[in-house]
């Protein structure tokens, strides 16, 4: 609440305000509990199957103790464990087009961590048709990209990636510091946007190596030709 | 003129792990051309088999992408640099 230009209605706001995050892996478990620090009142987080070994380099909310059981237990218990006023609307699956209009239409924004493409583009289609905005963050080895969605006003997922690449598969090298870095980028756009300071990456999107540390903020457009939002003025 | 190209870390098992290239090019589309040849395990992973390169790939030119300037046919100044930037989900 020091912040000057957030504020004590910020903070009412972040308290107001509901937040979809799916999944809560090396990036989402991080937006989760960045969120959870900051105030936000709401979440609702979607995450399928059960704590595995391999979940335990990046994925902060998953346990040692609680392997073999749901992830979306261990993810509660621990954002109840910061943030005991939090409400969480815990969701043991994953998002999919069966699923994803009923579980947008329950909050005011969404992130965007899922790690297949159909739930990505499931995500943007929801995000667009519901009119939500849509932080979007993703990386791979030690590079991340960040960018935030407001439909028929920045380009959405399908303008910047009209396909998805034939090759990608759900196991992906991964340092939990590069996941964790670009998640808690994507809190801090999703803070901005709900008590509406500063300035998000509209139209912008982040991308970064931390192999290197080179950081571009590049201009992105929407696309007339774009299958998923070209139809909104 | 000497222009510098960004490959992305998935892609860099196609170019001796080396994340810049170095070309002479005077636009985007020969700038790639120079880089393929240097390095033909990239072809089909930047361009399709028209040539194109592929949707799921955005190439910017600074901070520009190059479908929205002219395309391959975006001309290069010295020192330019070319970054490849592809679609990610690693969540």
């Amino acid at each position: 609440m020091l912040v000057t230009d957030f504020g004590e209605s910020g903070q009412e706001k972040l308290k107001n305000a509901s937040v979809m995050i799916s999944r809560a892996g090396g990036v989402g478990g991080l937006v989760a509990y960045q969120l959870a620090a900051a105030g936000v009142g709401h979440l609702l987080i979607a995450h399928a199957g059960n704590v595995k070994p391999s979940d335990l380099n990046r994925q902060l909310l998953m346990t040692h103790d609680w392997l073999g059981k749901p992830r979306i237990e261990s993810i509660t218990r621990r954002l109840n464990e910061l943030n005991p006023r939090l409400k969480i609307s815990a969701i043991p699956d994953n998002v999919s087009l069966q699923n994803v209009g009923e579980l947008v239409s329950q909050v005011d924004l969404i992130v965007d961590c899922a790690p297949l493409f159909s739930e990505r583009f499931a995500m943007n289609a929801a995000a667009i048709e519901q009119n939500k905005p849509m932080v979007e963050c993703a990386m791979y080895e030690l590079e991340a990209q960040l960018t935030t969605i407001v439909p028929g006003k920045t380009p959405c997922l399908r303008c910047l990636y009209p396909t998805e690449p034939p090759n990608w598969t759900r196991r992906f090298p991964v340092f939990g510091a590069v996941s964790g870095s670009v998640a808690c980028l994507a809190a801090m756009e999703v803070i901005k946007l709900v008590a509406g300071f500063g300035q998000p990456l509209l139209g912008r999107m982040l991308r970064y190596d931390l192999r290197d540390m080179s950081f571009h903020v590049l201009d992105i457009c929407r696309k007339r030709s774009c299958a998923a939002c070209s139809h909104i003025e | 003129m000497t222009v510098r190209i960004r490959i992305p870390a998935n892609l860099r098992q196609f170019s001796g792990g080396q994340a810049v290239v170095e070309t002479q090019s005077q636009n985007v589309g020969a700038a790639i051309e120079s880089l393929v040849e240097q390095w033909p395990g990239l072809r089909d992973k930047i361009l399709d088999s028209e040539g194109q390169i592929h949707s799921f790939l955005n190439v910017f030119v600074g901070h520009r992408d190059i479908r929205d300037l002219n395309g391959v046919a975006t001309a290069l100044a010295s020192n330019d640099e070319l970054l490849v930037v592809p679609a990610l989900a690693g969540g």
